[in-house]
């Protein structure tokens, strides 16, 4: 059930679920009638989805009929960053608030040492490229809100938009006029516990391996982050992962995106299994005048051809959620390319 | 038509009308014209009683009745071929429809957070479309479709980890 789809009907099951939801356009519909057509897994695709539709609307009946007065409560507006109740399960989150409170200790110094070191790069080694500008979304429209990117050279993923001018709950941006806030998330960790806020982008590596004349690269990605004061109990986190692979951006399968463990190898069909990964994570503080980074390094296969850029907040509380994200924001992401391995990473002894 | 075997449909209707629910949902992707199909399915059903042979399958017997009532309907603006519909029912399995799995999904949904659980509330149960929804919610509809695909993705891993639980 949890097996990636193959890009064909990967394609379809993103129509699919426009075609459940009533929000597929004519040519959406027409192609997916295609797909469907010339698919017998897209079409066992098609009733995997449409049959749980169904089973949804039929326990919903259940679900939410016994209500006070045995009325349904009118719809109302959601206010932004009003505050639920605990989750029933508030005691296991706080404990584990606390584990991931101790591993992020643990990664944010990491991640501070990292930002501040500066080795010197080999004689054999060079800069080659800044391939996101440092400066931030200063002239970027908002990111779209849908699935995962299908091209290179844009961001995409969960809602966001770009915060300009002075600020918002005061926080300003970490450089220049602009920041990135996260506007809405979905469920994601084990029983539910989080709610995350990912956007992601595609960079095609052809082009640089040509500039570089064979030798190998190495990807230092990193970001700085800022978030409104928690609600207690809640531990916000925040995070950048890289992945090196060879499968181009049209055909990665959605269920990256609804897999809540996305680069875990056994969940991964072997097609699609990234070549590399690399991540940094940290807790984000209370400080509203500090921006926390995150960095992380990658030493990219000979044989990749993309990598493929992930940044996310992560936010634990019950006011975080699909209609609402609390406040977290991301700002200044910069991707420097070298050639060479300059920090030796992975580099194997050598053999007698 | 006897009153015995009108009687005996109607009774495996109540039980299996979910599966025609479900099939009317998936072909049509309107709430209100599923459940016109799943009456002009009970009715039509009721009426053939007699043309029902109590051994053999029930469930493929009153979606065939269904498939036909979601041609004769079809709706200029949102429809799907004819053919396409054929080749999905060809390849439909009656067992597809499970409802031991509505049990374990009514206990994911409980266990979604309260804003994710307000959207399938306003979606599934109220019947709102993502339009509508982002209206009420003050959001955008590309996210609220964005939303809704991601906590349907969650349920169906959830329901999978309480089924293989369950054993």
């Amino acid at each position: 059930m949890t097996e990636a789809l193959p890009p064909i009907e990967n394609r379809a099951a993103t129509l699919i679920e426009r075609w459940l939801d009533e929000t597929a356009t004519g040519e959406e519909i027409t192609e997916m009638e295609s797909v469907l057509l010339e698919s017998a897994a897209a079409r066992r695709e098609f009733w995997r989805r449409a049959v749980f539709h169904g089973e949804l609307c039929e326990t919903a009946r259940m679900a939410f009929a016994v209500l006070p007065g045995g009325q349904p409560p009118v719809p109302q507006k959601i206010a932004r960053f009003s505050s639920g109740p605990l989750p029933r399960t508030w005691h296991s989150l706080l404990a584990s608030g606390l584990v991931i409170a101790g591993v992020s200790a643990l990664l944010g110094s990491l991640a501070a040492s990292l930002a501040l070191a500066k080795p010197e790069p080999s004689a054999a080694s060079r800069v080659a490229w800044r391939l996101l500008d440092f400066t931030g979304f200063e002239s970027a429209d908002d990111p779209e809100a849908n699935y995962i990117p299908s091209q290179t050279g844009q961001w995409g993923g969960d809602e966001t938009t770009v915060i300009q001018g002075s600020g918002q709950q005061g926080i300003t941006p970490k450089s220049g006029a602009s920041m990135l806030q996260f506007l809405s998330g979905h469920p994601s960790g084990e029983n539910y516990q989080a709610n995350a806020a990912e956007i992601w982008r595609f960079i095609d590596l052809t082009p640089l391996r040509k500039e570089a004349g064979g030798e190998s690269l190495t990807v230092e990605y990193s970001a700085w982050f800022n978030s409104v004061r928690p609600v207690k109990r809640n531990w916000p986190s925040c995070g950048l992962s890289i992945v090196a692979t060879c499968v181009p951006p049209t055909e990665w399968t959605n269920q990256l995106w609804e897999k809540t463990s996305p680069f875990d190898h056994s969940r991964t069909n072997s097609w699609q299994r990234p070549l590399a990964t690399a991540a940094g994570k940290q807790r984000l503080d209370d400080d509203l005048r500090s921006w926390q980074p995150v960095t992380t390094m990658l030493a990219v296969p000979d044989e990749a051809t993309y990598l493929l850029l992930h940044c996310y907040v992560a936010d634990y509380s019950d006011a975080a959620s699909t209609a609402a994200f609390p406040g977290q924001y991301v700002d200044d992401i910069e991707v420097r390319v070298t050639t060479g391995n300059r920090y030796g990473i992975g580099r194997t002894p050598d053999l007698p | 038509m006897t009153a015995d075997a009108a009687s005996a449909v109607q009774q495996l209707f109540v039980r299996h009308q979910a599966k025609v629910r479900s099939l009317a949902l998936a072909l049509t992707s309107d709430f209100s014209i599923a459940e016109d199909i799943v009456q002009e399915t009970f009715l039509t059903a009721s009426a053939k009683a007699n043309d029902f042979r109590p051994d053999t399958n029930f469930v493929a017997w009153v979606l065939t009745i269904a498939r036909l009532k979601i041609l004769e309907r079809r709706r200029s603006d949102r429809r799907l071929s004819r053919q396409v519909i054929e080749s999905l029912a060809a390849s439909m399995a009656p067992a597809d429809f499970d409802d031991d799995r509505l049990g374990p999904l009514h206990q994911c949904i409980d266990e979604l957070p309260t804003k994710s659980r307000e959207l399938i509330r306003l979606r599934y149960f109220s019947q709102h479309g993502p339009g509508e929804i982002a209206a009420l919610l003050g959001r955008s509809a590309v996210g609220v479709n964005a939303a809704l695909v991601k906590i349907r993705a969650a349920l169906r891993e959830c329901v999978h980890k309480k089924m293989t639980e369950q054993g």
